[in-house]
């Protein structure tokens, strides 16, 4: 919007001075006669602050506006570059753009802090054109003084908030692919401030795993006018990593083309400590696993293979008894009693087991299965962007309530999620798309749904998914689904596997929407 | 002596191993002996007999590798053992330290029994060994002390002229020692004695 209006206001002055000029050196002649005026005047009238000077570059001539501004006499002002009529700060770029201006003739344009008349700086642009003779001469110089200050100011504060916030911004206009930086975003990018800005540049500093990604923002930003946000990682000349949150909106510029204005923060301080954090979370709830399953699993190896060698030493021995010449009978009986006291002392402890493993407190309340979903996802959100998941979430809007325990459900949920995301690990030819689903299945039925597209279910095997000890992980313990399977079906619900019609697996759980009837409560807690 | 039964050794935490390994063991004609723990074994007194001992590797108290290290010097009683979840750094420690095989449970009975043959038969060797330096050290104990000097000096490589010139005395005198020692001594020749004298540890008394 401002550039518009000083382009018309360009236009317009410049049109004025051509006439002060015209004024200067003959008296014009307006279409009323009877009113003559003097170029002083003219120039006077204008409502800007207008000064010409002579082709050598001196002061000749102000207008009124610029003696109200400055307080000072003519002579006063041929001394602009020694009196601090320029701040001093850009008085010396000031007499170099200046100067060399004079020396070739060309027009110059600076901005530049004047001094009014009560000592207070204001920020002005500066632009003088020569007037040229027919033969090319230059006659005298005008110059127009445009106050800037209030927009100087909102400049200053804008680039000292994204200096402070580590926020950058930038202006893409796409047909043209010209590409508009702020000094912050060339801070943060690492790069000279002012340097020309392609996608190629910016493609040089992408993390490389990354780069796809940008290369899919740009074509969307090119095929449509959407809003868009997106995160991506620079790879910097130090070789450290900065992650970065853009957020961009598709606007139109004064040619009613596409542009883009993207506002771009650095978050790496954020990310880091996420990280950290997420890191310090499954490290523990790795080690609280590790611990709990592996003693787990040790104490169920050692406590099922002790009787089962027992029995195969006793089965063995009865043979041999058996086999003997004359054959003990009697001791071969006695064998297989044995036998028999050792196999029943295996099955108790699988029963023990079963036990320990429907143990767990079950606590009922009304739920939306919405929140309790999107709750399980942000928690689980940082594993899955660090295996490189792309999540979608697709939440139904009008879900009734259901009863359940909260955190099992999450801990189905949770299961369905990393398993989708384990089975997506080795996937690299096509983006490891995750989609989350709620869903109404009929009136009395609501359902979960995760997709996958991983690598997706063995056929043969599929009746075996929900099978205790079942796993096709190589570290894979084969207890998720099971588990799984039996919390569902506490909720009196039902758990399946379906494969994709493409490539990865579709798991789905549904519940009843309502209350579960409390009979089947007092049933959950007499496993012991 | 030779005849006696050999004696199986089993130490294992779980009664119905310990139960059913009692019965194999006995079924095969050995005498097995059975422990829960590896403190009860080892307040059993050492057997004159061939043996060995089937010890389980996780055992509450003195563990199973612990016991072994306790044992070491026992060559008469070969270790063989048994383990429900045995891991490889466990195996390795266990065979380095001398045990003749590692089973993970179950095993096969033939293959345990198979060991134990193989068991017995060492630590019957390791006890003829161990008779034979025992009648070994009281024949040498039963030599006089100039008789030890001249069989020290005569398994050195001394002549008898040599010898007598050694230790001040005549000839005949050593060649009546001389006699002493391969009669005490049950050696039949110069080498024979040379490698009694090698297996007692018995050094060259020569002043040069």
């Amino acid at each position: 919007m401002i550039d518009r209006r000083r382009v018309v206001m360009h236009y317009a002055l410049r049109s004025a001075w051509k006439a002060c000029a015209m004024a200067k050196d003959a008296t014009i002649t307006f279409n009323s006669p009877a009113e003559e005026v003097t170029p002083l005047e003219i120039v006077d009238s204008i409502p800007g602050l207008v000064a010409m000077l002579t082709p050598a570059g001196e002061v000749d001539v102000v207008n009124r506006p610029v003696f109200e501004y400055c307080g000072q006499p003519l002579e006063a002002m041929k001394q602009w570059g020694t009196n601090g009529t320029v701040h001093g700060d850009d008085l010396p770029r000031v007499v170099r753009v200046f100067t060399q201006a004079i020396a070739s003739g060309a027009p110059y344009d600076f901005e530049a802090r004047i001094r009014r008349f009560d000592g207070v700086y204001r920020w002005f642009q500066v632009r003088g054109l020569p007037l040229r003779d027919t033969s090319g001469r230059i006659l005298r110089w005008y110059v127009l003084l445009t106050d800037i200050d209030d927009r100087k100011r909102a400049e200053v504060f804008l680039a000292e908030g994204q200096r402070l916030s580590q926020t950058g911004s930038f202006s893409w206009k796409v047909a043209t692919g010209e590409i508009t930086w702020s000094d912050e975003l060339y801070r943060i990018y690492g790069f000279k401030i002012g340097m020309p800005v392609t996608l190629e540049l910016i493609r040089t500093r992408v993390h490389p795993e990354d780069l796809t990604l940008l290369e899919k923002m740009i074509e969307q930003a090119r095929n449509g006018r959407t809003d868009f946000e997106w995160q991506y990682r620079l790879v910097m000349p130090d070789r450290s990593t900065k992650y970065l949150h853009a957020v961009a909106h598709p606007a139109s510029d004064q040619d009613g083309q596409l542009e883009y204005i993207a506002a771009v923060q650095d978050v790496t301080a954020r990310r880091i400590s996420e990280e950290a954090l997420a890191r310090a979370r499954s490290e523990l709830a790795k080690v609280a696993r590790a611990t709990s399953l592996g003693v787990l699993t040790a104490s169920i190896a050692h406590e099922v293979n002790q009787p089962l060698s027992a029995i195969i030493t006793n089965a063995s021995t009865c043979v041999r008894m058996l086999d003997a010449d004359p054959p003990n009978v009697a001791g071969a009986r006695e064998t297989a009693r044995r036998t028999i006291r050792d196999g029943n002392r295996a099955a108790d402890v699988i029963a023990r087991l079963r036990a320990l493993f429907s143990k767990k407190e079950f606590t009922l309340e009304v739920l939306d299965l919405n929140a309790v979903t999107q709750e399980i996802v942000a928690l689980s959100l940082s594993e899955l962007q660090r295996n490189r998941v792309v999540l979608q979430s697709e939440l139904a809007g009008d879900l009734p309530p259901v009863t359940g325990d909260r955190v099992q459900l999450q801990e189905v949920i949770f299961n369905l999620l990393r398993n989708a995301s384990d089975a997506m690990v080795g996937v690299d030819d096509r983006p490891r798309q995750l989609l989350v689903r709620t869903e109404r299945e009929n009136a009395d039925r609501v359902r979960v749904t995760v997709r996958d597209a991983g690598v997706g279910l063995d056929r043969q095997n599929m009746d075996k998914l929900f099978d205790a000890f079942y796993t096709t992980k190589r570290d894979g313990m084969g207890m998720g689904l099971s588990i799984s399977r039996s919390i569902v079906e506490r909720h009196h619900g039902r758990i399946w596997a379906e494969s994709n019609a493409g490539p990865g697996a579709t798991f789905s759980f549904s519940i009843p929407v309502g209350p579960i009837p409390t009979s089947n409560c007092l049933t959950l807690d007499t496993s012991d | 002596m030779p005849d006696a039964p050999a004696i199986v050794f089993v130490v294992d935490d779980d009664v119905s191993v310990r139960d059913s390994l009692e019965l194999l063991i006995r079924t095969a004609g050995w005498q097995p002996e059975i422990f829960a723990s590896a403190q009860e074994f080892l307040a059993r007194s050492r057997p004159a007999v061939p043996c060995c001992l089937v010890l389980d590797v996780t055992l509450p108290g003195l563990s199973g590798l612990e016991l072994q290290a306790r044992l070491a010097e026992r060559t008469d009683m070969p270790i063989i053992f048994i383990s429900g979840h045995g891991d490889v750094p466990m195996t390795v420690q266990a065979m380095k330290a001398g045990a003749i095989e590692f089973l993970t449970k179950p095993f096969k009975d033939d293959v345990l029994l198979a060991t134990i043959r193989g068991a017995l038969e060492r630590s019957r060797v390791a006890l003829r060994k161990e008779a034979e330096m025992g009648v070994l050290r009281d024949s040498y104990a039963s030599l006089t002390p100039r008789e030890q000097q001249v069989m020290s000096l005569v398994v050195s490589g001394l002549l008898n002229k040599q010898v007598g010139g050694e230790l001040g005395i005549s000839e005949i005198t050593v060649k009546a020692h001389r006699g002493q020692v391969m009669r005490k001594m049950r050696a039949d020749s110069l080498p024979d004695l040379v490698t009694k004298a090698a297996r007692l540890g018995v050094r060259s008394a020569s002043k040069r």
